[in-house]
Parts: structure tokens; sequence; C-alpha cells
């Protein structure tokens, strides 16, 4: 879809051990429901499901170990920001990853999720660093950047602290030009 | 259930999951943006709405059907009212703002109204509430010429300079996100931080949204 697929919407496989039939949801028609036939439904439901063992996860093509090491080199090699596995890679892993174990090696998955985290964080702080102390050589501050391969989640870390610094460096100059402007007009 | 949307005489029929979508889309929106944008109130009467006949129907349905539903109208719902309450709170911040916006649109033929009518009085009653509290507390002490509310010291008006991060949803040409700087083009799918106030048309005609 082109709009935005909060995490807990995401379509995820589920092997259910129960029968039940078709259901007209709101967000979309999900099931029948058969055991031992995987099936598609919203990441809310399939915790739910989990939860009440009705049912186990299947695996995200994406949450798989080979995958996740593959992109942890990418990702360690690179200055800039890779694309990541999946927009929201690390809420939905963690979202999973903490209701079940159904996940094929769960653990080498989690500290693999973590490592590729921690690499891109360390990325951002740098990257945070380096935007607000921009100066585009006549004492310009940064006003505009393209940051594609972030995700929410990582935008959110920072987000409070950026645009505030942001915000507050641009005000200060605002008010040191309009100085400027007035002691030139007075002179 | 559908939508139907007047858009440049087209009917535009919208499938239920569509509908949320919009909403979750100007949810994000709302609660990123330094200020209001404008009202869904359409999208959230259209989804309560919906819950409201789904859950008429419990009665018919299996017991995890109901549990099912259930659950996602406790979503859509905490969506709906959060959101609104995200719109509340931005006209408690910028009451005086907002009713002098939309009093100069108004007649206009491409007026767009920020707010609902029922966001409207309420803005009017909240506005008109704090500052005779302002009066009673403070002002009536005070001696002339002080005990006035100077109309334009009094209005707290949002930031509209204020960094956000948006995403783009289609391909747009020639955008000056930085007026020190040339126009840009912009994909379909990449991130970007400028200031609000340069891509705001963008986010109102819905080519950009916020992130």
């Amino acid at each position: 879809s082109s709009g935005i697929n909060a995490e807990y919407g995401e379509p995820v496989s589920i092997l259910p051990n129960f029968t039940e039939d078709k259901l007209y949801l709101i967000s979309g028609d999900v099931g029948p429901f058969q055991p031992q036939v995987p099936v598609d439904v919203p990441l809310w439901l399939a915790i739910n499901l989990r939860q009440r063992q009705k049912c186990r996860i299947i695996t995200p093509e994406w949450l798989d170990v080979d995958k996740l090491k593959d992109k942890k080199a990418e990702e360690i090699e690179s200055n800039l920001f890779t694309k990541p596995l999946h927009p929201h890679y690390m809420e939905i892993s963690n979202i999973i990853l903490g209701n079940s174990r159904d996940i094929q090696n769960a653990d080498e998955v989690r500290t693999l999720v973590k490592d590729i985290w921690d690499i891109r964080a360390a990325k951002l702080r740098k990257s945070v660093n380096k935007m607000i102390n921009h100066d585009a050589g006549d004492g310009q501050l940064l006003a505009h950047v393209e940051i594609s391969n972030i995700t929410v989640l990582e935008i959110n870390t920072m987000r409070k602290f950026f645009t505030a610094s942001l915000d507050h460096l641009h005000n200060l100059r605002n008010h040191a030009e309009i100085c400027l402007r007035d002691l030139d007009k007075q002179s | 259930m559908d939508l139907t949307m007047d858009e440049d005489e087209q009917y535009e029929q919208l499938t239920a999951a569509q509908v949320l979508g919009r909403l979750e889309e100007s949810w994000v929106n709302e609660r990123v943006s330094p200020y209001l944008q404008e009202s869904q109130q359409e999208v959230v009467d259209c989804l309560l709405e919906q819950c409201q006949s789904v859950e008429e129907n419990f009665s018919r349905a299996s017991p995890f059907a109901v549990g099912v539903h259930q659950l996602e109208i406790q979503r859509i719902r905490y969506m709906a009212t959060d959101y609104l309450r995200t719109r509340l709170h931005k006209i408690e911040k910028h009451a005086e703002y907002a009713l002098e916006e939309q009093k100069d649109q108004d007649g206009g033929e491409d007026a767009v109204l920020k707010l609902s009518p029922a966001e409207f009085i309420y803005a009017r009653e909240f506005h008109r509430n704090f500052q005779n509290h302002l009066k009673d507390t403070a002002l009536k002490h005070m001696p002339n010429p002080f005990n006035e509310l100077k109309k334009s010291e009094s209005v707290t008006a949002p930031n509209l300079n204020s960094f956000v991060f948006f995403k783009v949803k289609e391909d747009i040409n020639d955008v000056l996100v930085d007026p020190r700087e040339i126009p840009k083009d912009l994909t379909q799918g990449e991130i970007h931080i400028s200031k609000f106030l340069p891509i705001a048309t963008l986010l109102d005609q819905g080519k950009i949204h916020l992130v």
C-alpha cells in the first residue's frame, strides 16, 4: 500500500490450530482458518492468537539469519544508511520475538537485529552531530537534508532533540540578523 | 460501506480499509505537524459509524469473530480519539490564532476550514473562557492601561518554521524546500527533513506525508 502501514497492521503468516470461517474486518478480509493451513493475518491479530496459543507464527522471509548476517556486513561497510530489510524491522522483530519462540534461530536473530540497530544508531549519532554543526560556508545553517534509508523508530530516538536544536539555532540566527540590521540602520 | 468523496467532479469510492488508511495517515500528520491540518471529521465519523454497525451484528456472530472484531474496533477507536485529542490540544494551545485564521478565510471559495463545526464552537468557548479567566484573576486588579488584553500581544501563534520529517508519496518537481537554494526534485519514497512552512502546501495536497 502507498500509505502508512503501521507495524501492527503488517501482514504476517500464521499456522492456526483451530477452524473458523472467514472474517470480514474493517481493515480487510481474514481467513478462513484451518488447522495447519498457513494464512496471512495482521500482526496485532497474530500476536493475540499466539498469546491465546491458537497458532504458531511463521518466520517472515526477511527475518532470516543469513539475510540478517549479510545486512549487518553491508551496514558495517557503508558510511551511509543502507536500505533496511524492512521499514519497521526493529519493532516487528521485537514484537514477534517478545511473544513467541516460533522463529527459527530466535536467539541468533535477536542478536543480529540488535547489532544492526546499534551500527545504525552510531551512524545516526554522527549524522545528527554533523547536521547540527553544519555550516554551508557562509555561516548558513542546515535547512534541508535527505535521509532516505532511515526507519521511523530511528527517527523517533532523536526527533525531539534534533528538531528542537535546529529550531533554536535558526531562532538565534534570525534574532542575530535582526539585531545586525537594526545596528546598520542606526549607523 | 463506502465513503463517497467529491474529487474534481469524479466520485471516488473508497473501501473501508482505504478510509482507515486515510485516518492513519492523517493521525500521524496531525501528531507531528506544528499546527492543525485540515479537519478529517468525515473520515472519523465514517469509521466510527462502521464500528457501530459491526457491533450491532455481534448477536449473529460466533464468539471467536466477536472477539476479533472487538479487538479491531478498539484499535480503530483509539486511533480516532487520539487524532481528535491531538487536534484539541493544538486548538487549546493556539485558540485565538485558529479562530482568526478561520475568520479570514470565511466566504472565500477555496476556504480550507481547519476546524470542524464542533471544534470551532469549542475553540470559541475555550478562548472566551480563558480570556475571562485572565481578566478575573489578574487583569482587573491592574491599573490602566495594563488591564486590557491587546489582541496582537495575546495571540500564541504556532511555530510554522519547526523542522519536520516527511516522506514523498509521488514524484514532485521543482520544490523549494530551502528558500536559499535552488528548487529540488523529490522522488517517491525519499525521506527528507525541512522546515514545515515550505512543504505545507504539498502536505495539504497529499503529495507527501509526515513521518
